[in-house]
């Protein structure tokens, strides 16, 4: 399309370079007269309206020279540009095979506006054991090096968040990747505004980090979609200076923009993404519209054409090349990315899962209840156990009720556990003797003491929440909660009892 | 790094000069002028620079020029926005928006 735009132009230009050269004259000949004439109507002499025109101007023969400039190099830019696409389409695939292949596990991807303070900051801040596995990627877009204004960031441009989301359901490069973005807020106490930063993180992000937290939970499962559940992990300094460090601000809320954040979890003390910074107050879910990147756009990602991801990685050997051609989606990523090889993503995602089901271990074994809650009432009992080779645990449940003047009604139900492809959440589906199917979000605090179910209802149902709570070497308490659909962070407490080992 | 005045002016003045022309199709120094009613020292270029551009756009198939007389009855070449620059138009538009508050946002970040 280009080439036929301006092949003519071109020909013309060569071909009657005198007309041409005549033409341009005549343009900015009439260009000055109407200059000239404004300022003479101003009340300018006609000397000074002349100059004056003249200083507007700019100089006519640089203009000219401009113009020429333009004309005379269009057929080797386009040249240049063609072969350049042409390199790069048949780079493209070889590259991307050996990204597949060469990278591994996991990955912490990085949706924002970081620029150039990735490969020499981030990197060597992240804390986790995957540093050494850390790549940026980032989105390149080749058509913006005709953009002078955009060319100097064609190959590290930010990505929204619709689009890492895309992009990730469809990535199998990385075991993981996750997003953050800067962002800010009103924050409102007792009726006071006071703006301060904070970051939208993807849910994964700081399990993947390997980041413990102080208190509550650091995983945001579920939570980056628009409209998702209010929540923030607050960083360690303002949980001891806002909040006086007290360990019941979980559950409590904060007003953000005027929203009701839930606080869920608190960093801890060490924790910063780029080093030396300090931590954010805030980090809210990404996703969630108003504090989202670019919040103009919904659904499908937009497609250009000629668009990659450039990788960049920590150790600039491990990958041999920056550019990683491919896939069409805008990006810019940071992503753990391996040295090296498949045996290490699949040992990396191995032991990612093995920490994740140490957290269970408390659940492990066979309880049955006790007292007189409906939970244990009628001989019910359970068991939790790993199945499949370790890859799931799995919750046999048996209830027994009484009933009068006939057998005992009883339940049975099935809770599978398992690891989420993106290797960082743990995950549940409940099935029972009446053919419920209901998918569940698992979390276990920190100090492996508390497990919680959080079910994920379709559009219109209620929230239930099952929490475990360790009480002892071999006692437990259950709760049973549930929430309206209308208000999915209302829980109230449907049953409530306690099991024991027997 | 390169000032970012000289690197920012030239794709500015191609998306200033679309916009301009996606309201009439106009001549170089009808065009200079309605740009002109922003701040002068917001863009810091000659008039002059407008035309290495137009003919920038010319060749990328944005704008088409013509010569035609106007009501005064002189002749002057008019350009007019193609379908080609009504889309560039969207797209530059909304890259620049995606831009600017991507920069915001480091702004924001590391302020």
């Amino acid at each position: 399309m280009r080439f036929l735009a301006w092949l003519p132009l071109w020909l013309r230009a060569v071909l009657r370079r005198g007309a041409v050269e005549r033409e341009m004259a005549r343009e900015i000949r009439f260009h000055l007269d109407r200059e000239i004439e404004l300022n003479l109507a101003w009340g300018m002499d006609p000397t000074e309206a002349r100059r004056q025109a003249l200083v507007a101007f700019g100089g006519v023969e640089r203009a000219k020279e401009g113009v020429r400039d333009q004309r005379h190099t269009i057929w080797l830019e386009q040249a240049i540009a063609d072969a350049r696409f042409a390199l790069r389409s048949l780079r493209r695939r070889p590259l991307f095979a050996i990204v597949a292949v060469g990278t591994s596990a996991l990955a912490i991807g990085a949706t924002t506006a970081i620029f150039t303070i990735v490969d020499n900051v981030l990197f060597r801040a992240i804390p986790t054991a995957g540093t050494g596995r850390l790549v940026a990627v980032w989105e390149t877009i080749p058509a913006w090096r005709s953009q002078p204004f955009l060319a100097s960031s064609w190959d590290h441009v930010v990505m929204d968040y619709p689009d890492f989301r895309h992009w990730r359901a469809r990535q199998s490069a990385f075991v993981a990747v996750c997003a953050i973005a800067g962002g800010s807020a009103t924050l409102w106490t007792d009726g006071r505004p006071e703006q301060l930063s904070l970051t939208c993180v993807s849910p994964s992000l700081f399990a993947v980090l390997g980041t413990a937290p102080a208190l509550g939970r650091l995983s945001l499962p579920g939570e980056d979609v628009v409209g998702g559940p209010q929540v923030t992990i607050i960083g360690y300094d303002t949980w001891q200076s806002r909040f006086g460090g007290r360990s019941s601000i979980i559950g409590t809320g904060v007003l953000l923009d005027s929203v009701r954040y839930d606080i869920v979890g608190v960093l801890p003390k060490d924790f910063a993404i780029v080093r030396g910074q300090r931590p954010r107050p805030f980090y809210v879910p990404a996703g969630q519209s108003r504090l989202e990147l670019v919040a103009d756009r919904r659904g499908a990602p937009r497609r250009r054409p000629h668009q990659g991801r450039r990788i960049v990685p920590k150790a600039r050997r491990a990958l041999g090349s920056q550019r990683c051609g491919g896939n069409m989606y805008r990006m810019l990523q940071l992503a753990v990315a391996g040295t090296l090889a498949l045996p290490l993503a699949t040992a990396a995602s191995q032991s990612q899962a093995k920490t994740t089901w140490d957290a269970l271990q408390f659940l492990r074994g066979r309880w049955v209840g006790e007292g007189t809650s409906e939970v244990g009432a009628g001989g019910g009992y359970f068991t939790f156990e790993p199945d499949l080779n370790g890859t799931v645990w799995v919750r046999r449940n048996h209830a027994e009720y009484p009933a009068a003047n006939r057998a005992p009604i009883v339940h049975e139900d099935l809770m599978i556990v398992y690891v989420d492809p993106d290797g960082a959440t743990l995950r549940a589906f409940y099935t029972d003797t009446e053919r419920h199917v209901i998918p569940y979000v698992v979390s276990v605090s920190a100090g492996r003491d508390t497990a919680s179910f959080v079910s994920e209802p379709p559009p219109g149902q209620p929230t239930y929440r099952l929490t475990y709570v360790r009480r002892g070497a071999d006692r437990m308490s259950v709760t049973l909660e549930t929430a309206p659909a209308d208000h999915p962070q209302q829980f109230k407490v449907v049953v409530q009892g306690s099991v024991r080992k027997p | 790094l390169v000032p970012l005045k000289s690197r920012q002016i030239q794709g500015t003045l191609d998306l200033l000069v679309l916009k301009a022309l996606s309201l009439a199709p106009m001549h170089g120094w009808g065009i200079s002028q309605r740009i002109q009613q922003l701040p002068r020292d917001a863009l810091q270029i000659g008039q002059g620079s407008l035309y290495p551009a137009l003919y920038r756009l010319e060749r990328s198939g944005y704008v088409k020029g013509d010569w035609s007389t106007t009501e005064n009855n002189r002749e002057a070449k008019y350009y007019r926005l193609t379908a080609a620059g009504q889309r560039a138009l969207s797209q530059e538009t909304r890259d620049w928006r995606r831009f600017t508050a991507a920069v915001d946002l480091v702004l924001i970040a590391e302020g």
